[in-house]
């Protein structure tokens, strides 16, 4: 049984890269012994999809350790996502009740002005939430949304994150916009294989992804102390050089994308010149604004280095318009106390 | 004697997405599309800064973010009147062509093609392919289990359905090696865009780092990688589907809808200062010149939508079934998209299957024309790469950025033919700020409800007509119809 599941050499080299990073006794075979040992029936993944863009589905299909089309056909079933379609016209979600054990993904945030702004096939989205938690093993929040209310929080749903509604320590936050593909992978993995979450910080993101700022392993960073900063985009002389004056916020961020990059290593936020926009933190859509200019003031530079990046792209007005962002959270917190 | 009837799950590409349907003896005599997500983009877009819009409006999407990235980068463009480098250009014309590349082949493998093929078929498969083989022994397993995912099992099989075994193995297997190369397609993005969904590099101005020589020798790598499977693989199992099973469909223009077209001209080459596809609207077939300035008609009807008003939200609104708004041009609705985008092109090889099949506007020949357009745009993607090439020895300007605040205007708009349809972002600004936002995603035109003169949207009027043969299960054919669109529920509503 194990064989055939497992038959292609790739996939098993692939699966031995998870395997070492999570540590697992026994590499590959350790994990798949565990795994799988019961019989040919695959994990289920059920995905559950609220107010977001999609794009944390979308950073499913980037997995490529092992790549999403084996892992979506021989290693675990997913469930209910937009793109693994499966006729749920007459079943819907209740159907979920004859799964023994589902791992439970949600990508997006849930609406508490009024359940109308977001139904998925007609059902309020937060009351499939409290249904699916029931029975599910494990809940994780993919992406800033689901794990700290994200983008939609600012609008008139006043969007809240999973863990707001659930004020359940036990679910595990997997920020940045989107997820980062090698998170979800390892987490389904670790989840998978162990049984059990991974060692959280304070946001409940797990340690193993969050615990360094971006700024300590960025390749950037001699650029950093000996203070050669980019000022203009099209100096080649300056292009590799660092991007905290025009707003990167690798210093205020919390996660591994300077170690891990993106998308099989290829590239990432700093790589491509426009620096790190703190997606990985709650500050993210809201109090790293404007993304352009420097906001935290390291002390060990001078005064006249840092006027640079306070306009450097936008002009002097951020000020105007972090009050206006400021006033409008405000208003929000207000509205939602009420 | 009419019936109503609600259906919670019509579309594989999106799930907010549900339908009510009116139905006289079995046949459909009206449908209202309902698009029940909100998040309210244009609100949270106000008062923004503009340089950090592009980063935000991107949210609007995730399957098409760069769609967003690109209109509102291209609408504060051309309110400071910046004209963006070449390398530019070139770079962003890459960036999106590898989304519309990602997004097409999803729709066809992953999202319509398991309503056209008869799964079961697979264990009748009696080849000695090795590949094949093990995909049998799975299909067989995910039979046994009742858990066919990522595949679906169709519970009806009708005349549009592939019963052939070897052909039916062969599908599936296509679509598990399109997810591969949608993730390599993915890649492509990140290599000039810094990650993948949501590009980091396409700032206002320009991108923020100029390509060099090793992006772009992996860039053509993974694009040789993507095209041969392009026109090896995808086209030619559309044109078979669509001249095989859904032949006489396509010929009795099953799911047509209005014949109204609208495509605004984007994929600029600036080096042979040549559109990929121009300006032009369609009218009940006729084609016409689309103005550049054509946005300041465009009306956003909101009768049946829960918006009332610019961020005015109603939920209780009498007659209100949808979050989208009705944009009508000329008082009309207009399907976008590609075959909108193929039609005004008048592009050669749709124009021959068309003449020699008689084939006519319709479920098929949405597929036909998405299919066509990939090819187009994989060939294309090696001029813009080649170019590209030539240009990053000679030139270093990457952004242009304006030093002074004065002269801003204050009304402006940018376009994108994103893969679902038109997006248009309108914005008005004041010193650097945001004050109005106005989106119209690509799938605002086709998935729009009825407006005040009771015309519907393009998605809905494509079914109506239709009989449907067993009213009570997920209409089939209904979903066929609807999964031709690529509706996007977030790019309608936002
Ligand atoms: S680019 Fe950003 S993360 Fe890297 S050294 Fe500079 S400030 Fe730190
Ligand atoms: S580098 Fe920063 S902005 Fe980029 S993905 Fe990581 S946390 Fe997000």
């Amino acid at each position: 049984m194990i064989a055939s599941l497992f038959s292609r050499r790739d996939f098993l080299k692939i699966l031995a890269y998870g395997a070492a990073l999570l540590g697992i006794r026994g590499g590959v075979q350790g994990f798949i012994d565990k795994v799988f040992a019961e019989d040919s029936k695959r994990p289920t993944l059920v995905w559950l999809s609220a107010l977001s863009c999609g794009g944390c589905t979308e950073s499913f299909f980037a997995i490529e350790e092992p790549d999403a089309s084996e892992l979506l056909f021989n290693v675990i079933s997913l469930r209910y996502n937009r793109l693994t379609p499966e006729d749920y016209s007459n079943k819907d979600f209740s159907a979920i009740s004859d799964e023994d054990s589902y791992l439970l993904f949600v990508e997006g945030s849930f609406p508490q002005t009024d359940e109308g702004f977001c139904l998925i096939n007609g059902e309020p989205a937060e009351k499939l939430l409290k249904d699916l938690l029931q029975r599910a093993e494990h809940t994780v929040a993919v992406g800033s949304c689901a794990s700290f209310g994200g983008i939609p929080s600012l609008g008139p749903a006043r969007a809240a994150s999973v863990s707001d509604i659930v004020k359940n320590k036990n679910v595990i936050n997997l920020p940045t916009c989107p997820v980062h593909p090698d998170h979800l992978i390892l987490i389904i993995m670790h989840l998978l294989y162990f049984g059990y979450a991974p060692e959280l910080d304070d946001y409940q993101r797990p340690k193993m992804f969050f615990k360094n700022l971006i700024h300590d392993s960025c390749e950037r960073r001699t650029h950093f102390e000996n203070q050669r900063f980019l000022k203009d985009f099209n100096d080649p002389s300056q292009s590799d050089y660092c991007l905290y004056l025009v707003g990167c916020k690798g210093r205020q961020t919390n996660s591994d994308c300077s170690k891990r990059k993106w998308n099989g290593n290829l590239s990432w936020c700093v790589d491509c010149g426009a620096g790190c926009n703190g997606c990985a933190e709650k500050n993210f859509y809201t109090r790293f604004s404007p993304l352009f200019e420097t906001q935290d003031k390291a002390s060990e530079l001078s005064e006249d280095v840092l006027k640079f990046g306070a306009g450097a792209v936008a002009g002097a007005s951020s000020v105007w318009a972090a009050n206006k962002i400021k006033e409008r959270l405000q208003k929000r917190e207000n509205s939602r106390e009420v | 004697m009419t019936v109503r009837r609600l259906f919670k799950s019509v579309s594989r590409t999106d799930n907010h997405i549900t339908l009510l349907l009116e139905l006289k003896e079995g046949t459909i005599v009206d449908a209202n599309l309902s698009l029940l997500i909100f998040r309210g983009f244009e609100d949270i877009l106000a008062d923004r800064n503009i340089y950090e819009i592009p980063y935000f409006a991107s949210r609007i999407c995730g399957k098409c973010f760069s769609s967003h990235q690109i209109a509102a980068v291209r609408a504060i463009e051309n309110a400071l009147s910046i004209e963006v480098p070449y390398i530019a250009i070139l770079a962003r014309n890459l960036m999106l062509a590898s989304v519309f590349l990602i997004n097409n082949l999803r729709n066809f493998y992953q999202n319509a093609l398991p309503d056209f093929v008869n799964l079961r078929r697979v264990l009748e498969y009696s080849g000695s392919d090795e590949e094949l083989l093990i995909l049998k022994d799975r299909v067989k397993k995910m039979l046994e289990s009742k858990d066919t995912s990522p595949f679906a099992s169709i519970e009806q099989v009708d005349e549009m359905v592939i019963d052939y075994p070897s052909d039916v193995i062969q599908l599936v297997f296509n679509s598990k090696k399109a997810i591969k190369i949608q993730n390599i397609a993915g890649k492509m993005g990140t290599l000039l865009g810094g990650k993948y969904p949501h590009y980091q590099s396409i700032i206002v101005g320009g991108v923020s780092r100029k390509p060099n020589l090793e992006d772009i020798v992996k860039f053509k790598s993974f694009l040789d990688e993507v095209s041969s499977f392009v026109k090896e693989v995808y086209a030619p199992d559309v044109i078979s589907l669509v001249l095989g099973p859904l032949l006489e469909s396509t010929q009795n223009g099953i799911g047509m809808g209005f014949e109204n077209y609208l495509c605004y001209k984007d994929f600029f080459n600036p080096i042979e200062n040549k559109y990929l596809f121009p300006s032009g609207i369609i009218i009940s077939g006729k084609l016409d010149i689309l103005e550049d300035n054509f946005f300041d008609n465009i009306i956003e009807d909101s009768s049946y939508s829960f918006q009332k008003d610019l961020n005015e939200i109603n939920l209780k609104k009498a007659n209100a079934y949808t979050f989208c708004l009705a944009p009508r041009y000329k008082g009309l609705p207009f399907e976008t998209g590609p075959l909108a985008r193929l039609l005004i092109l008048k592009e050669k090889n749709l124009t021959k299957l068309m003449n020699q099949y008689s084939l006519k506007p319709g479920f098929g020949l949405r597929h036909l024309a998405r299919a066509l357009e990939t090819v187009l745009i994989v060939d294309e993607m090696y001029a813009w790469l080649e170019d590209l090439l030539n240009l990053i020895s000679k030139e270093e300007a990457v952004v242009i950025r304006r030093e002074k605040e004065n002269n801003l205007k204050e009304l402006a708009a940018g376009f994108h033919e994103s893969p679902c349809g038109t997006t248009i972002h309108t914005i008005e600004i004041s010193r650097n700020f945001i004050k109005n936002y106005r989106v119209i995603g690509g799938s605002t035109w086709n998935a729009s409800p009825k407006d005040s003169r009771g015309l519907r949207g393009p998605a809905e009027e494509s079914l109506i007509g239709l009989r449907l043969k067993n009213e009570k299960q997920t209409p089939l054919m209904v979903r066929r119809i609807l999964n031709s669109f690529d509706l996007c529920s977030k790019c309608a509503t936002h």
